[in-house]
Formats: C-alpha cells, structure tokens, sequence
C-alpha cells in the first residue's frame, strides 16, 4: 500500500511540473513536439545488506524531459537469506535475484549547481518482474511483478547525466531494508 | 564532457583486453603441470559450531534427488571429505535455535580443468568449501 502511495505522489508531483512548464512555452504548437534521443545506462543500487548492478537502454524526450527505459537489474553474487519453510522450520538459501524492468522516470525543476554544472530533481519507477534462483535446489524464490519508485536528483556532466536517487525497492527479503541509494550513469546517444 | 565517454571506452577496452584468455600454444618449461588426470579432490564444509554437534546431509547433485553421499554430525567448524570431481555438491546442516530448526543450504561443484602446456595436457582442480554458516 505504502509503494502505491509513493507510486502516484510521483507521479503527480511529475505531471503537475509537467503541465506548468506546457504552460509555460506557451503555444499548442509546441506543446505535441518531441526531441527523443536514445539512451544507455549503467549503475547500481545499494544498501548495508544488498547490492544490484543495473544495466538499460531506452529514449528520453528532451522537451518535456521525460524518458523511458528497460532495464535489467541483477545481484551478482549468492546472498545467503532465510525464508520460513513452516512454522517452525526456516531455511538458509543462496540466493540470486533478477529484476527485468520498464524504468520511467522525469527529470524535473532545473538548476545550478557551479557556471558549469546542471542539475535537476528526478522521480519515476521502475516496474517490472522480480525473480531468482537459489543454489542447490530447483525450488525459487517468490517470483512477482513490483513497481519500485524512485527520488533523487541528477547531475548534466556535459554528456552524462549522473543520477543519484533513493530507491524503495521491495526484494521480498525480511532480512534486507527496502530501502537503497541508486546511483547511476545515464547517456543520451545525441549525434 | 566527452572525456568522460572516452574514459568508458577506454576502461571497456581494457576489460575486454584483460578477459582475453592466454595463448593455447603457449609454452612454459618451469610450470608445474600434472598430467595425471585428477578425478578426485576435497569438499570442505564450513557450519557454525554447536556444542550438541551439527547434523550435516552431503547430496550428489540438487536436494530434489536426493543422492544422499554423506550423512553425518560435525562437531568443528570445518570437515573435509575426499570425493569424485565432477560432481555438483549440495549440503544441508541442521541447526536447533530455540523452538526452530534452520537448515542451511550452499552447493558447488567440483570440476577439474586441464590446458595445453608445451604439448602436455596439464590438469588442475580446485578444493571447494561449502559455506553453511549461518546468517549473523
């Protein structure tokens, strides 16, 4: 219920910035007008207990700053976990987990950080579907679909935007907090 | 800034260049090469020490076949078992925690390799410890 919330609040502080900058150019002629550019990214979100790598490609329209992604997220490693088999009874697994996602996200409030460097706020989403494997058994870990939004800001390298953002990221895992700094290296593949 | 894009090709590169493998026809007199082929090596198993001992389970394989290899109760953090290479290995140990019993899994498998030295087929293979030590 608490992702769902955080899910729309994202998503209309994102559309109500959107339309006052709509309203902002001014004229409906500009309003349907898209500068898509393709994108790449790579990065990683981390917590104490946990760490994913993340790797996508997508476009991101650079007038209404809104982009799009898909992205696959990944544990490189086995992480011992324990899951309750019965009442009485919990089982220690090595345990990987994928998550294949559509990452939407919109960079928003533009400003300066130094004469050289940009900034600006970034919200969205990564949903997708979350699965796994553990050694030594054919059994799996809860698979599922998970919508993971995400707040942060992002900063314009004249090339690459650095993106650092908090991300709730519920990996099923009792023993591992939701919540995770993501940090990532986003490159629009401008001609 | 576009050195910042030089640098990941460069640092891409030089992955790739250090993930090459080494030449097949190489040849180095003063390396130890065992040609015998190795067809068995040891399994250590790492638990978390009880005073009432640990019942362990060693499978062939996954748990779901249940080619039981070794059954047996450890009383130190480590033992050793001499197996067959070539074999994926699974183990359980059974801890009691208070009104719960947690069984720790982990599972690798043994494999030997070999590689062309100076015309002789060399073999190696590496011990491997399964880790069921419990979470802290």
């Amino acid at each position: 219920m608490i992702r769902v919330l955080y899910f729309f609040l994202f998503s209309l502080c994102a559309t109500v910035t959107y339309a006052q900058e709509i309203d902002s150019a001014g004229t409906t002629e500009t309003k349907f007008k898209l500068n898509v550019v393709p994108t790449i990214s790579a990065g990683m979100h981390v917590n104490f207990q946990d760490f994913y790598l993340d790797f996508g490609a997508g476009a991101y329209d650079q007038k209404s700053r809104i982009g799009a992604q898909l992205s696959c997220s990944f544990r490189p490693f086995y992480k011992k976990v324990q899951i309750h088999q019965q009442s009485n009874i919990i089982r220690q697994w090595k345990e990987k987990k994928y998550l294949v996602s559509l990452d939407l996200y919109k960079r928003l409030l533009k400003f300066h950080l130094s004469n050289t460097l940009n900034s600006s706020f970034l919200t969205g989403a990564k949903s997708g579907y979350l699965f796994g494997d553990y050694l030594g058994t054919r059994e799996r870990p809860k698979a599922g679909l998970t919508i993971n939004p995400f707040v942060g800001f992002s900063i314009w390298l004249n090339g690459i935007n650095l993106d650092v953002t908090y991300l709730f990221f519920n990996d099923r895992l009792a023993s591992v907090p939701n919540s995770r700094l993501m940090f990532s290296l986003n490159i629009p593949i401008t001609p | 800034m576009n050195w910042i894009k030089r640098c990941i090709v460069v640092l891409l590169s030089l992955i790739t260049a250090a993930s090459c493998t080494p030449d097949e026809n190489s040849c180095d007199p003063n390396l130890i090469c065992t040609t015998i082929s190795i067809d068995s090596n040891w399994v250590n198993l790492s638990i978390t020490e009880q005073l009432s001992g640990v019942p362990i389970i060693l499978y062939n394989g996954n748990l779901e076949n249940n080619l039981i290899v070794v059954r047996d109760t450890l009383y130190s953090d480590s033992h050793d078992y001499y197996l067959p290479t070539g074999i994926r290995y699974t183990a359980e140990a059974y801890y009691r925690s208070g009104p719960n019993i947690i069984i720790a899994v982990d599972s690798k498998k043994l494999t030997t390799e070999s590689f062309t030295n100076c015309d002789d087929t060399c073999y190696e293979s590496d011990e491997i410890t399964l880790d069921l030590v419990l979470i802290e």
